[in-house]
């Protein structure tokens, strides 16, 4: 059994990068495996269907559809210009603003595309305005977007604890760290670039400044309160705060912010549909060639492979962040962690390290992945913002890349990065 | 830093024309999105009201298998489904044609895998019932026969495309999958 699904995975590779699309290259892989192995084929759309029927994945579709209302109510305006009056007078203080705004806004949208695209096209248009290097100002929107699916909420996150069977609440505490950790050494990296390239200071708007931006932006900044308050205090579970901050997210734009109009509405849920069904259909392939993984006792037997390999946890740490590094360099983060759970979690598991910790590392490396080239899709999506070539923002983003590594390292080398606080609140 | 209005600089798409089955693909895929949102709520208001309802986890849960495999049809119909395109951009514009009927004749296999045997477990689990709701568990199994079967119609729809010499039209979708 393990050998024919080692065959049928080796098909299977070569159907993806052939261009199959990929819900069905992992639905054919498993669809080969029953019918050659002589399983009732019904097993497929069964466990297709099993993967997306439990209540902590529901959380999926209501984070994705609260980044569509928030996205289309344009509160990203007002946290900008918060951000900007808190930050924005020292050397450098746009792209500090930019940094600070993607860490509120990580808070609200688990979604690193999601922030480019929402905040992106202001905060790349007052950078380049002030005199900033094009390049410059697009590579630190692009790096301070890849806070958004570590600082919680997150949809990766949410794939990874149903795919990983971990609980998605302390993921989603596990991630609060580093990625405050994120934002803070992408700040110190402006301040070091922002004193080479001489970039300007501005007047300081004044305190009232301050609060009148604070007051303007207030509903909207208590929405990451309402989330992780919720959800830390144990009145929610992160299912339930999706959706009460959904509501939260249309109250604000129809009734308190007045930016949202019904005629928004049927797009909004379009929308929500299509990417939900984007990210699931994955899901449930995966469900399906998981079970036949499992059957094959493939991961029983790469784990030994694993283990046997690497002689301690740290070393599989560092080969298993560079395999997820090159892999999210040329595959899109979601896929390549459905593919990858089954494979990596139980090594990772044999070696005493805490599925929540490698969570928050994959999620991470795999994030990166959305700024490298060749298919660094926020790297698409900011370098069209900011009207650069591809090449031009492939070398740009080199250096912002370093803060985020050191990240990743530190995040690998010491586990209570990410394991203190999901301890400290739940025990 | 000024906040002036407008949006990305780039210019999405141009989109692709509705036909009425689209459009009624949409309303049913946008009321699934209401129908989840509400049974969630739901739960947590009947709960705060000291009145937690017993239906709203399974119920939820079904949902999500109908949104799911609808938003699949959305995502089918909109050619957003995610591909690597980087290698097979590389073939000969002559080749093309070949290699797409092949891949596509790939989903549509899968897509029939799926319709046909949904059939079979709609048919055994017709008279099982749910635990905490009045219907059957088949009902669960049912949205993934349009499913499958849009998926076979599609691609031999762009089997089709493919050789009377229209362009690829899909566009690579990745917003909010991250």
């Amino acid at each position: 059994m393990t050998g024919l699904m080692f065959k049928i995975s080796g098909a299977w590779l070569v159907g993806l990068l052939a261009g199959l699309p990929m819900f069905a290259s992992m639905g054919l892989a498993a669809l080969a495996f029953m019918w050659i192995g002589g399983f009732p084929i019904s097993m497929l759309p069964q466990k297709m269907a099993g993967s997306v029927n439990s209540f902590p994945i529901v959380a999926a579709p209501l984070f994705i559809l609260m980044g569509h209302i928030l996205g289309a109510a344009r509160l990203t305006d007002r946290i900008v210009e918060f951000a900007t009056a808190v930050i924005g007078w020292v050397r450098g203080g746009y792209a500090h603003a930019s940094v600070l705004t993607s860490m509120i806004f990580a808070g609200m949208v688990g979604s690193a595309v999601a922030d480019a695209a929402g905040s992106g096209a202001i905060e790349i248009r007052a950078m380049k305005k002030a005199g900033y290097k094009p390049e410059t100002a697009a590579s630190i929107t692009a790096a301070a977007a890849t806070i958004g699916p570590i600082i919680p909420p997150s949809l990766p996150m949410v794939i990874y604890g149903v795919s990983a069977d971990v609980s998605i609440g302390r993921l989603f505490m596990a991630g609060l760290v580093p990625g405050v950790l994120m934002g803070l050494t992408l700040m110190v990296m402006v301040a070091f670039v922002a004193r080479a390239q001489g970039m300007a200071r501005h007047p300081f708007g004044g305190l009232m400044n301050v609060v009148r931006t604070f007051a303007r932006s207030f509903f909207a900044l208590m929405t990451p309160v309402l989330i992780l308050g919720g959800m830390f205090s144990g009145v929610f579970t992160p299912t339930e705060a999706a959706a009460v901050a959904c509501l939260y997210a249309l109250l604000l734009g129809f009734v308190v912010y007045r930016t949202l109009h019904w005629r928004q509405l049927g797009q909004i849920l379009v929308d929500t549909a299509e990417t939900t069904g984007v990210v699931l259909v994955l899901v449930m392939a995966a469900g399906a060639l998981g079970w036949c993984l499992s059957i094959a006792r493939v991961p029983q037997m790469l784990t030994p492979l694993i283990t046997a390999t690497f002689d301690g946890p740290l070393t599989f740490l560092l080969a298993a962040n560079l395999l997820m590094l090159v892999v999210g360099c040329f595959m899109e983060g979601l896929a390549a962690m459905l593919i990858l759970i089954p494979i990596l979690v139980p090594a990772a598991v044999s070696y005493g390290i805490d599925p929540v910790q490698f969570g928050v590392i994959m999620v991470l490396n795999l994030i990166i992945g959305t700024i490298t080239p060749p298919v660094g899709v926020v790297l698409f999506v900011v370098m069209r913002i900011a009207e650069l070539s591809f090449e031009a923002m492939s070398r740009a983003i080199l250096p912002w890349l370093l803060p985020l590594l050191a990240v990743l390292l530190a995040i690998s080398l010491w586990p209570p990065l990410t394991l203190w606080l999901p301890r400290l609140v739940m025990g | 830093m000024s906040v002036e209005p407008g949006g990305p600089a780039s210019e999405p798409p141009a989109p692709r024309p509705q036909t009425l089955f689209d459009r009624v693909l949409y309303a049913v895929a946008g009321t699934f999105v209401v129908l989840l949102l509400g049974t969630v709520s739901a739960g947590v208001v009947f709960r705060a009201a000291g009145a937690p309802l017993g239906w709203t986890d399974e119920g939820a849960g079904f949902l999500m298998v109908w949104l799911a495999c609808l938003g699949w049809m959305v995502a089918t119909r909109n050619q957003a489904h995610i591909r690597i395109r980087f290698f097979l951009d590389q073939v000969p514009r002559r080749a093309s044609p070949g290699v797409e009927t092949a891949l596509q004749a790939g989903v549509a296999l899968f897509g029939g895998a799926v319709a046909g045997y949904a059939v079979h477990l709609i048919r055994v689990n017709a008279d099982v019932e749910a635990i905490s709701m009045p219907v059957a568990v088949a009902w669960m199994y049912v949205p993934l026969l349009p499913a499958g079967l849009l998926t076979v119609v599609q691609a031999l729809l762009e089997i089709r495309r493919q050789w009377a010499g229209a362009p690829h039209a899909g566009r690579e979708r990745f917003e909010d999958a991250r």
